[in-house]
């Protein structure tokens, strides 16, 4: 190589130029530099552990992998966690256990779809529903839950998938259950879950293509109705009449898509839907312009195919209008709605509500006053069981969310579905919980706290209960009425 | 392009020049520089950058193109009179040598040899004593000098009295060198001259390697010159335009062979653009892009003493999506998605990347190509440019040949129809012009070429389709069936390759597959409407199917339109290629791999659309 450094937009070469000196003082800084770079790899690499298997991933530095309690993803989520860990220790030292991984989304900041408190309440329901299956005498495996965080929106999934398959064996993981929301990236960490040969149970996904079965994503089932059922109880709720559909088009979000086929294949003779995409910006201006032509036409019913931090600056809009009496339906999403009475637009949402013109309702995946009505109900005892476990531990937790029921019933069903497929000594052979979800029906369904369950081909419930539920002006969830009726004994 | 452009994607080039620029005695072996690449690759461009570098050096730029060298011995004179030029701290390098043989050379002889050998024996003794060259050497001289360059007003007189200068140094070194022979020096110009005005092409060849060599003892003279040897501590360099000339190319074959027999090293750098393939096999290898360039490893294969190995090929490659988005900053046009914008469209060719991205300054639009130029649309006047020196009776066939994925003859044939005698001769013309990349059109040639082709698109796409219906290739079958917008049967196809239910074949792994995917939905397209309105309008047919097989229809149908970054100028498109990916991944676990990835990378590709 000539001796002279080489400029990336050289300047003219002069005669007599020395370069031995030059040469040596970049070699110098070169290894300066690599010294540098070397002790900041180092210090990078200690920098990058949240706790022992689990480490920061994406531009926020979210804490990825699976933890026995050990590690808290989340202060929220502290007592739980512990709690969980205690469980685990208790069994680790038994005959025959087992490990079913909880995999959440846990957001870090409140702009997403999920919320952490929804995450919380589930980890609650499958704290209480691990708690019970290892106080029930004679029953073999015991259980442990590890929890797997997939990240804010599911988008570190491929980060923790590997994590989970390196506990497979020494753990003995035998399904996953949770597994976040019906979102793109949810679907491609199923597939990959799936391509492990783990079976899988859903808490909330409830869009209907996601689905297990021979054309589905293998071993997959879940414990929600399908956005199908959801659309079409939530459209019979709304009965005759003229419904205008607002739909997000954010081609990433597999639940609006299909709460908006579903209206579209039942009201065929309605107006033009009004769009909107969430992965863009500026969708509260979009929520004012649709706001307007609710008002101005005069809509008396709105479907809303959204989630719920779009349906909040609809409703926000709304308020701001002088319109007539207008009734929202929307799907489960909307039990994500929290209001802070401290934050101005949340006031602005109860100031809305509060007027009475505008009446927000929702297709719940499950509330714990679907069981008022008929205490006899298959699930109403269950329910109550539930729920004095749930309150001993968490006496000032929510449960009108159902994100608790929905998690519970999750972890559940696997429980139920895996002892059915587990030897006398309670081993359980890998993948067998296939096989297990096959067992769920007929007199093998399993009576969960949102009542009984069965699955089909598809690992799809079979008339699931879903109650109508409302959001009262101060964000609480009050129960209406029961949409589907739980199938009699 | 402003010059701090140049440098993208061709620093190589710089970095060579500057490497090689440093002469210590004993020296080293320089290579001949062939920067090649089509029309518009920014040969001509780079030269003059070149010409910036080593301007303080003994320099001299010659076009061959430019009509005013009719021979190899033209354009050494310019490179001569070029090179004599002073600088610096260098002082004037001098030829007496090959001036003196170029003054005989010119010479009107050919009355009588007592006649002839007088008139050069006065030349001698003229250029030995200090006195004024005759009227008639000082004619001759003034004729040189106007081969090698225009003079401007004013500066003949410098230059005669250069050439004077050269021819009087001190102890005549000229005429010694032209003695050292086994004759007089007379008795070698007469032979010269007569070798070089009525000898045979043998004959003549010889007295060209002959003034070459003189040129080359010359150059070696003055870097070992006693006084001011030691000041030259840097090379010659020899800038040569459109080499692939006859002057141009018959030049580099004089230096590259007489360089073989001459065992001091030469301080002479020598650059040579060309647009063709030059003759005589002188690319010895493969062009290697200006980042490869490894002066050490050209040292160590010359390993015979053949001319041909004096040569290092270098590819003046597009340029890549990065160098495109440097050089659009570089310009203040906005950044964000609009270089890689223009990058997609034009593969990243110079002249193309010049002249769309200014036109797409603030936004992206599928009509940037029909824009208004000086004379008509803007992709027809770069078509033109391109185009420039191919006969015009072969651009309309080329234009057919351009529906097709491939130049190889059967293709072409196929394309050209009725015309399909002309497939040879085309495919000779653009091979020499390098218009070939892998066995196919550069691409943004061939984007320009699918412009012009209007009335005949249908039934070229129709002959090609049932070409490779024939020859069972269904990647070339169902290319065509898009081009044709029959979406149904490339789905079909597609699907059948995917899942194995085709009758011929079994079904292809992932990766296999997506090779087929990209390679169907690389077709082009005549779709006058934006991406999502297109992809609608094509999908009626899928409404109805199970959803592998309308997952399969959107993704090959979006995979195609933004393929074509007219298309899908703001890559709106990307998300919901990326969901159509995903949605197949959980549907075939087997492919869930490779397929998840897809999905990340077209969501990734839609991030960098977005402002």
């Amino acid at each position: 190589m000539s001796s002279n450094p080489l400029p990336s937009s050289p300047t003219p070469i002069q005669p007599g130029t020395s370069g031995r000196r030059l040469v040596l003082r970049w070699l110098g800084a070169a290894v300066a530099l690599a010294v540098v770079i070397a002790g900041g790899v180092f210090l990078a690499d200690r920098l990058n552990q949240c706790a022992d298997g689990i480490t920061k991933h994406g531009e926020h530095g979210e804490c990825i992998g699976v933890s026995d309690g050990s590690y808290s993803f989340d202060e929220e989520l502290d007592q739980v966690t512990s709690l969980i860990k205690k469980e685990n220790d208790e069994v680790e030292g038994g005959r025959s256990w087992v490990s079913i991984v909880y995999m959440v989304p846990v957001p870090y900041d409140t702009s997403g779809s999920s919320s952490i408190a929804s995450v919380a309440g589930q980890l609650r329901g499958a704290y209480v529903a691990q708690y019970e299956a290892n106080r029930q005498t004679g029953e073999l495996p015991k259980i442990k839950v590890l929890i797997a965080n997939s990240g804010n929106a599911s988008a570190q999934w491929r980060h923790l998938t590997p994590k989970i398959a390196e506990r497979k064996g020494p753990d003995s993981i035998v399904a996953v259950a949770g597994l976040g929301q019906s979102l793109d990236a949810t679907r491609e960490a199923l597939g990959e879950l799936s391509r492990l040969g783990l079976p899988m149970i859903g808490a909330v996904i409830t869009t209907d293509d996601l689905h297990g079965g021979a054309d589905g994503i293998r071993g997959l089932a879940r414990v929600t109705p399908t956005n199908s059922d959801e659309a079409r109880a939530g459209l019979g709720q709304l009965g005759d009449g003229p419904v205008l559909l607002v739909r997000d088009t954010n081609p990433a979000d597999r639940y609006a898509k299909t709460l908006g086929d579903r209206f579209l294949e039942i009201r065929t003779k309605e107006a033009k839907p009004q769009n909107y995409d969430s992965s863009e910006p500026a969708v509260a201006n979009r929520m004012r312009q649709i706001a307007l032509e609710v008002c101005s036409l005069k809509y008396p019913k709105v479907y809303f195919a959204g989630r719920s931090r779009a349906i909040r600056q609809f409703v926000q809009a709304l308020g701001d209008r002088t319109c007539g009496e207008v009734t929202i339906m929307t799907g489960d999403d909307a039990s994500q709605i929290r209001l802070d009475p401290s934050n101005a637009e949340d006031q602005l949402f109860t100031k809305a509500l509060d007027s009475g013109r505008i009446k927000l309702t929702y297709t719940g995946l499950a509330h714990p006053k679907q069981w008022t009505l008929d205490a006899s109900a298959p699930g109403a005892s269950q329910f109550a069981k539930f729920s004095d476990v749930f309150r001993s531990e968490f006496p000032n937790a929510p449960l009108d969310d159902g994100q608790a029921m929905m998690g519970h019933d999750a972890v559940g069903t696997a429980i139920k579905a895996l002892r059915d497929v587990a030897s006398t000594a309670g081993k359980v052979q890998p993948g067998a919980l296939i096989n297990g979800w096959h067992g769920v029906q007929g007199e093998n369904r399993y009576t969960g706290v949102t009542g009984p369950l069965e699955l089909d081909e598809k690992g799809n419930t079979i008339g699931k209960i879903i109650p109508i539920l409302q959001i009262l002006p101060h964000g609480e969830k009050a129960f209406v009425k029961l949409a589907v009726r739980p199938a009699a004994q | 392009m402003a010059s701090d452009s140049i440098v993208l994607g061709r620093a190589g080039i710089s970095e060579l020049a500057v490497e090689c620029a440093h002469w210590r005695r004993p020296g080293a072996d320089l290579p001949i520089v062939l920067l090649t690449g089509p029309a518009g690759s920014g040969k001509t461009v780079m030269l003059r950058e070149l010409r910036r570098v080593v301007q303080h050096l003994p320099h001299a730029f010659v076009d061959t193109g430019s009509g005013r060298h009719g021979s190899a011995l033209d354009v050494l004179t310019a490179a001569v009179f070029q090179l004599s030029l002073g600088h610096r701290k260098i002082g004037r390098l001098r030829f007496p040598r090959f001036l003196l043989g170029q003054l005989v050379g010119q010479l009107p002889l050919g009355r009588s040899p007592e006649a002839d050998r007088a008139r050069v024996r006065g030349l001698l003794e003229s250029i030995k004593r200090f006195r004024r060259l005759p009227e008639e050497i000082r004619e001759i001289s003034a004729r040189l000098i106007d081969i090698a360059a225009p003079i401007p007003d004013g500066s003949s007189d410098l230059a005669l009295g250069g050439i004077e200068a050269a021819l009087k140094l001190w102890r005549a070194p000229g005429q010694i060198w032209w003695a050292s022979g086994h004759q007089p020096a007379v008795d070698a110009l007469l032979e010269l001259h007569h070798h070089l005005t009525v000898g045979t092409p043998d004959e003549r060849r010889e007295a060209e390697d002959r003034l070459c060599r003189a040129f080359v003892a010359d150059l070696l003279a003055a870097y070992n010159n006693q006084l001011r040897g030691p000041d030259r501590t840097v090379s010659s360099v020899l800038l040569l335009d459109n080499a692939h000339t006859t002057p141009g190319h018959k030049v580099l074959e004089l230096l590259a062979r007489v360089r073989t027999y001459e065992p001091e090293p030469l301080p002479l750098l020598v650059f040579a653009a060309t647009g063709r393939l030059l003759p005589q096999r002188m690319h010895t290898s493969d062009p290697v892009p200006p980042e490869r360039i490894d002066l050490g490893a050209w040292r160590r294969q010359r390993t015979n003493d053949h001319w041909r190995r004096w040569f290092l090929p270098v590819q003046l490659r597009d340029l890549t999506d990065d160098e495109v988005t440097h050089w659009a900053r570089q310009h203040q046009v906005y950044g964000g998605p609009i270089p890689l914008f223009a990058h997609r469209l034009t593969h990243g060719h110079p002249q193309g990347t010049d002249a769309v991205l200014p036109m797409v300054r603030g936004k992206l639009r599928r009509s940037v190509l029909d824009d208004p130029g000086e004379d008509a649309t803007l992709g027809a006047e770069l078509l033109d440019t391109l185009l420039a020196d191919i006969p015009p009776g072969f651009h309309a066939p080329l234009a057919r040949c351009a529906a097709a994925r491939d130049l190889v003859p059967a293709t072409m044939r196929a394309a050209l129809g009725e015309e399909a005698e002309l497939a040879d001769r085309l495919r000779q013309l653009v091979t020499e012009r390098l218009w070939l990349t892998g066995g196919a059109l550069h691409p943004w040639l061939r984007r320009l070429l699918l412009l012009r082709l209007e009335d005949d698109w249908s039934i070229v796409h129709l002959r090609l389709r049932t070409l490779y219906a024939e020859q069972k290739d269904l990647a070339g079958q169902h290319y065509h069936d898009l081009a044709l917008e029959d979406t149904e049967s490339a789905v079909r196809g597609l699907d059948a390759a995917l899942t194995g239910t085709d009758p011929d074949g079994d079904p292809a792994g992932p990766a296999a597959w997506l090779k087929l995917l990209h390679a169907v939905t690389a077709a082009p397209n005549k779709l006058p409407r934006r991406g999502e309105a297109s992809a609608r309008r094509l999908l009626s047919w899928a409404d109805a199917e199970q959803p592998r097989v309308r997952a399969l229809a959107r993704l090959t149908t979006e995979l195609w339109i933004a393929a074509d970054p007219l298309g899908d100028p703001e890559g709106l498109l990307y998300r919901s290629i990326a969901t159509r990916f995903a949605e197949l991944g959980s549907l075939l676990p087997s492919c869930s791999d490779e397929f998840f990835a897809k999905a990340e990378e077209y969501r990734r590709r839609a991030r960098d659309y977005e402002f």
